[in-house]
């Protein structure tokens, strides 16, 4: 049974785990660039695993990817017009070009105008997330905190309970 | 060590290598069958799916795939397929297969369900077997067979002849002709009669009376007279008329007997229907699967092309210049074996399959398809299907040699059946597909034997003859051309079996209708002497009975016209008129005798006068 647990409580715990306010709105960042983009390509995927090898709170960014992953269509046209007017930019060709010959560079889909145009937007929504949403986790993420505790899931995964009892035993 | 940080992380790597160790592969599998189903319209069955990354290789097992226009049976079912791909054109998100294999191919297999899917992606624009075909099915008609005894009996039928439909018309013509004039001479007779009665009557007048009334009969006797010349004249120019019509009699006759001539001279039955009878269908359905094989080539690229487009993207996919630009997809080499259901027996077969792509003018290559079969009689196929050009071409060459016999049989049970057999079948195909329009043709070489001809309706005699005729040809070489659009082709059929069949049996014809033309000769003079011997009969009697009336009313009115003719001249005296009046009977006996008396007096009356006066 503990074989089971542990693992559980420890990811739970992973993603409970650094809330300090900078980490989460990073997370929010990158879970929005995350979410915008749309899935089935490479680009996704590396993103997902920059995502995941950061240090920054996994459970608001698993949130942001799913909210702008239901939202990123109605985004669509802005998307698509960015993206497009950057791949058909002259100056750029060349780039791309270049880029398009790369080995995976076509796994990326980056030459899909909405792909891109996603990933753009998100690169450029990061930091202004980032700088606005800090203020509101330092504010609420203590009291939030608080809140999600008081569940009996949330103690039971977060261990506290047996913790408490192994540590009384040793 | 921070195992609370790393912890996660390792699970996640090790997630994500189990989805590529055990979920790669039926992913795989599953978008495999969806890919075919989506090509064939039809359910795919996908064994086992194993792939190795390094080369990128995969492993397909036990593959069917349904047919949609046969529920039922399956398209085509391998035991295994196996290719490799290239992993630098895997990079550039291109997948071109070096090598494939597939093993233990086998096509038309029975499945254990109908294999169609629920809901049909496309519907098939034209499902429904080929107009053309269906036609020409339609059209093979075996009245040829039938026509063999007809022929000889419709030409020869005795209802056809102009000289009996003369005889016909000349006997209704001359019944009505003579009924005219016989009804016009009877409306005469009572006024003759009433003449007669009137001029009796007259008898018993007095004598002024007497003249008066003779005077009035002997004017209405000579129109009687006038309208019975008339009669008399239309009677005379009878014979004349009479003879002329037995001339063209005659006419009717020679030219009967001439056209028997002609006719036995063009007995003969149509070279092309014979072929069709007896060879079209087995060639017309040849000639369909190799044209549905070709479609089925020509159209694989764009169902290839269909499923190689990526979908899943919103927005616009803007391409950029490859250095090596190739196909998104591309199967340089595949080899085949496995087996074939031919000629009623397992073949088992290679190929080899090469060029295949879902952008050829891309490729610049066409694509080229092998087939050849074991055996000392093998099936060889070749398929060459270019599209790198604006119109795509596909070239088509096959031979093959059919050992097992087929079937002939042409004809219904109810009139005459041809049952034969052909052997050793040699069929080689040459055709061309060009866009939309076809051209090309398919040759049937083969032995004829077991020829049986049978009618109910021919005599034995004659069905011996023809069964020989039949039974002379031995070989059978027909073609068919094919061209025109590839749904509406203009297929022709050309043998020399029919030609030589019809050539057999025209001397069959010719001696039966020789014998026959014989009896047909007779029987012709024989009708136009019935016809004119009835005719001269029928007229001969009434023509006799016609003028004897006649001359009696002739006679009758013959006196009071003389009278008449008297009269008028003025010459007629007291002595002169009492002895023509006598003379014709006009005045009875006594009064005669009082006439006489008085004419006597007065004369001797007169006599005396003169006497006196010249003493």
């Amino acid at each position: 049974m503990f074989l089971f647990l542990k693992p559980l409580r420890l990811c739970m715990k992973a993603l409970a785990a650094q809330s300090a306010p900078g980490q989460l709105s990073m997370g929010l960042a990158l879970g929005i660039l995350v979410g915008l983009v749309p899935k089935g390509n490479l680009l996704a995927i590396a993103l997902g695993m920059v995502l995941a090898a950061s240090r920054v709170n996994m459970g608001v960014a698993a949130a942001a990817i799913v909210c702008c992953s239901l939202a990123s269509p109605l985004l669509d046209p802005i998307s698509h017009f960015i993206g497009s007017w950057l791949l058909k930019y002259p100056r750029l060709t060349e780039f791309w070009t270049w880029l398009y010959n790369q080995p995976i560079a076509p796994w990326t889909a980056f030459n899909n105008s909405v792909v891109l145009g996603s990933l753009i937007a998100g690169l450029v929504l990061m930091y202004p997330v980032h700088q606005l949403s800090r203020p509101l986790f330092e504010k609420y993420s203590a009291s939030a905190g608080r809140w999600v505790k008081r569940f009996w899931l949330t103690r039971a995964l977060m261990g506290a309970e047996w913790a408490t009892r192994v540590g009384s035993i040793e | 060590m921070r195992w609370s940080w790393l912890i996660p992380r390792l699970i996640i790597v090790a997630l994500i290598w189990s989805v590529f160790a055990f979920g790669l592969d039926p992913w795989l599998r599953y978008t495999a069958v969806e890919s075919t189903q989506a090509i064939t319209g039809a359910k795919a069955d996908i064994g086992a799916v194993t792939t190795g990354l390094f080369p990128p290789t995969f492993n397909l097992g036990k593959v069917a795939l349904a047919s949609v226009s046969s529920p039922g049976t399956n398209l085509i079912e391998f035991d295994k397929m196996q290719f490799r791909l290239q992993g630098q054109s895997l990079l550039q998100k291109t997948f071109v297969v070096e090598e494939a294999e597939l093993t233990g191919v086998r096509f038309g297999t029975i499945r254990n369900d109908d294999g169609q899917l629920e809901i049909l992606s496309d519907p098939d624009p034209d499902p429904d077997p080929p107009t053309w075909l269906e036609e020409k099915l339609q059209n093979i008609g075996d009245e040829w067979l039938d026509q063999l005894a007809v022929d000889v009996r419709e030409q020869l039928d005795p209802n056809t002849l102009k000289t009996w439909r003369t005889g016909q018309a000349l006997s209704i013509k001359w019944e009505q002709k003579i009924e005219t004039l016989q009804h016009e001479s009877n409306s005469i007779k009572p006024k003759v009669d009433r003449l007669q009665q009137q001029l009796d009557a007259a008898k018993t007048m007095r004598s002024v009376q007497q003249v008066q009334e003779y005077l009035q009969l002997a004017g209405e006797g000579e129109q009687l007279l006038r309208q019975t010349n008339q009669i008399q004249q239309r009677i005379q120019r009878l014979v004349p008329e009479v003879q002329q019509d037995f001339l063209r009699l005659d006419q009717a006759r020679r030219h009967d007997q001439e056209q028997v001539v002609q006719k036995i001279r063009q007995l003969k039955p149509n070279p092309s229907r014979i072929t069709e009878s007896l060879v079209g269908p087995q060639m017309y359905r040849q000639l369909n699967e190799v044209l549905a094989w070709m479609e089925f080539s020509s159209n694989y690229q764009k169902k290839l092309r269909k499923q190689t487009r990526v979908v899943r993207y919103r927005g616009e996919d803007v391409q950029f210049q490859l250095r090596n630009a190739t196909p998104r997809f591309l199967c340089r080499r595949m080899k085949l074996s496995g087996e074939l259901f031919l000629d009623r027996q397992l073949m088992p077969f290679h190929a080899l399959l090469t060029g295949v792509s879902s952008d050829p003018v891309l490729l610049d290559q066409p694509m080229v398809f092998h087939l050849s079969t074991a055996g000392d009689k093998p099936l060889q196929l070749a398929i060459r299907h270019d599209a790198t050009t604006d119109v795509p071409r596909t070239h088509v060459i096959a031979k093959f040699h059919q050992s097992q016999p087929q079937s002939l049989r042409a004809g219904k049970s109810a009139g005459a059946v041809l049952t034969a057999r052909l052997a050793d079948l040699k069929w080689s195909a040459r055709l061309l597909l060009m866009g939309s329009n076809i051209n090309g043709q398919i040759q049937l070489d083969s032995n004829l034997n077991r020829v049986e001809f049978t009618s109910a309706t021919i005599s034995p005699i004659m069905q011996n003859a023809i069964t020989d005729v039949l039974q002379n040809s031995k070989t059978v070489d027909a073609t068919i051309q094919i061209t025109g659009n590839v749904q509406t082709p203009t297929v022709e059929i050309k043998s020399s079996l029919g030609e030589r069949i019809a050539t057999g049996l025209q001397p069959v014809f010719t001696n039966q209708a020789q014998q026959a033309k014989t009896l047909l000769s007779a029987k012709v003079a024989e009708l136009a002497k019935e016809q004119k011997q009835r005719l001269s009969i029928k007229l001969n009697d009434r023509y006799q009975r016609l003028v004897a009336d006649h001359k009696a009313r002739l006679q009758q009115i013959n006196g009071a016209r003389q009278l008449l003719v008297s009269l008028q001249s003025g010459q007629a005296s007291a002595t002169t008129l009492f002895r023509q009046v006598s003379g014709n009977g006009i005045l009875s006996s006594n009064k005669e005798n009082q006439i006489h008396r008085q004419v006597e007096q007065s004369q001797k009356l007169l006599q005396g006068f003169v006497g006196e006066i010249f003493r």
